[in-house]
């Protein structure tokens, strides 16, 4: 963002059509849908040529959403449900494959991206793999809360659930996630 | 109150970019003994890497979308849309959208399956002319006193081809 101006007055520019505005916005969010998507389906191309598609979405309809808050939701949304539909459409054209190539598949993928296996801190690599033992559902709460910094309201309508259950993930999350690196400190 | 804000607001300044300033701090009920997880979290998010390059391909991938950037379609190549009711306000216009929907309803009635249990005049009618030059089916025996419709008010039709249904049903 341009010194001195605010999401907001971006945002109203790049929805005239301004580059340099739209340029801020990019470079402002896309790390954080990517890192988003990435956590959440492990597959760096993946989360890449969903947050290119998600982006191209919301430059269509920017100037429909030119509030900080309406905006920052309605991007982190779209992102999760493209990557929701991209899922489903993969597992409908899944074909089985043995347990032992899914192995081979993970491995190679930790070798890939050393911030999660290798060159990280012990501390990271313990968080990563309790993250990794999290349900699904707690999972998500975590990487919204985290990678977006929106409110619990906002992550909420994102997935479509009550506030009530979106606080209970995140603090049932955070005591597995407690537990599990406390197992890790033990095991060593 | 806790003063515990989850992410740390500093840490995504880094690579991951800006946090939104007025993200609401976490209820009353979360424990403090989360701060210590939470730490965790903000910094593990922070060494996430982002591939090289990645804003700039998602920049150049955009741009051309920008509403004031979109270049209009030829008009050569532009067609009027159906939804666009300003296509169809002059007489000409109206003139096409009625031929289009009469040209619509014909087909839609030509590929139509018929109904079952509608008879078929229109072959009874062909095998009628059939049998006047000695080529009626066999299989249309029982019914051929439907053949002599020629003597038949529309209403004597209906009657026999009702009691050819119902002899069919028993």
């Amino acid at each position: 963002m341009r010194a001195g101006a605010s999401l907001e007055e971006t945002l109203q520019r790049a929805a005239a059509g301004d580059e340099a505005a739209w340029r801020d916005i990019v470079e402002a969010y896309t790390p954080r849908v990517f890192g988003l998507i990435r956590a959440q389906c492990g597959n760096v191309d993946l989360a890449e040529e969903i947050t290119q598609s998600t982006f191209c979405t919301i430059v269509e309809r920017i100037g429909r959403y030119a509030e900080v808050g309406r905006f920052e939701s309605w991007l982190f949304r779209i992102a999760t449900n493209r990557l929701r539909d991209e899922m489903r459409r993969r597992r409908r054209q899944a074909i089985p494959v043995e347990s032992e190539t899914l192995v081979g598949l993970a491995g190679a993928d930790a070798d890939a991206e050393p911030d999660i296996a290798g060159s990280g801190s012990q501390d990271a690599a313990a968080l990563s793999a309790a993250l990794a033992r999290l349900s699904e559902s707690d999972r998500q709460v975590i990487h919204l809360r985290h990678f977006t910094g929106l409110s619990f309201a906002a992550i909420a309508g994102i997935l479509g659930e009550p506030l009530g259950t979106v606080l209970a993930r995140q603090h049932r999350a955070l005591k597995k996630l407690r537990q599990h690196i406390g197992d890790c400190d033990d095991d060593e | 109150m806790t003063t515990n804000r989850g992410p740390d607001a500093t840490a995504m300044n880094g690579p991951l970019g800006r946090l939104t300033p007025d993200m609401d701090p976490y209820p009353d009920q979360i424990p403090p003994e989360f701060r210590e997880i939470e730490a965790q979290l903000a910094s593990w998010v922070r060494r996430q890497p982002v591939p090289p390059g990645l804003a700039d391909r998602v920049f150049d991938a955009s741009v051309g979308l920008l509403p004031a950037r979109r270049r209009p379609r030829s008009p050569l190549f532009q067609m009027p849309r159906l939804a666009s009711l300003s296509a169809w306000r002059g007489v000409g216009g109206r003139l096409a959208l009625a031929a289009s929907i009469t040209l619509a309803f014909v087909v839609a009635v030509r590929i139509m399956p018929p109904n079952p249990f509608t008879p078929n005049v229109e072959m009874v009618l062909l095998e009628y002319e059939g049998g006047q030059r000695g080529l009626v089916d066999p299989r249309f025996a029982k019914a051929e006193h439907i053949l002599m419709i020629h003597d038949m008010t529309f209403g004597d039709l209906t009657n026999d081809l009702a009691r050819v249904v119902a002899d069919l049903e028993m």
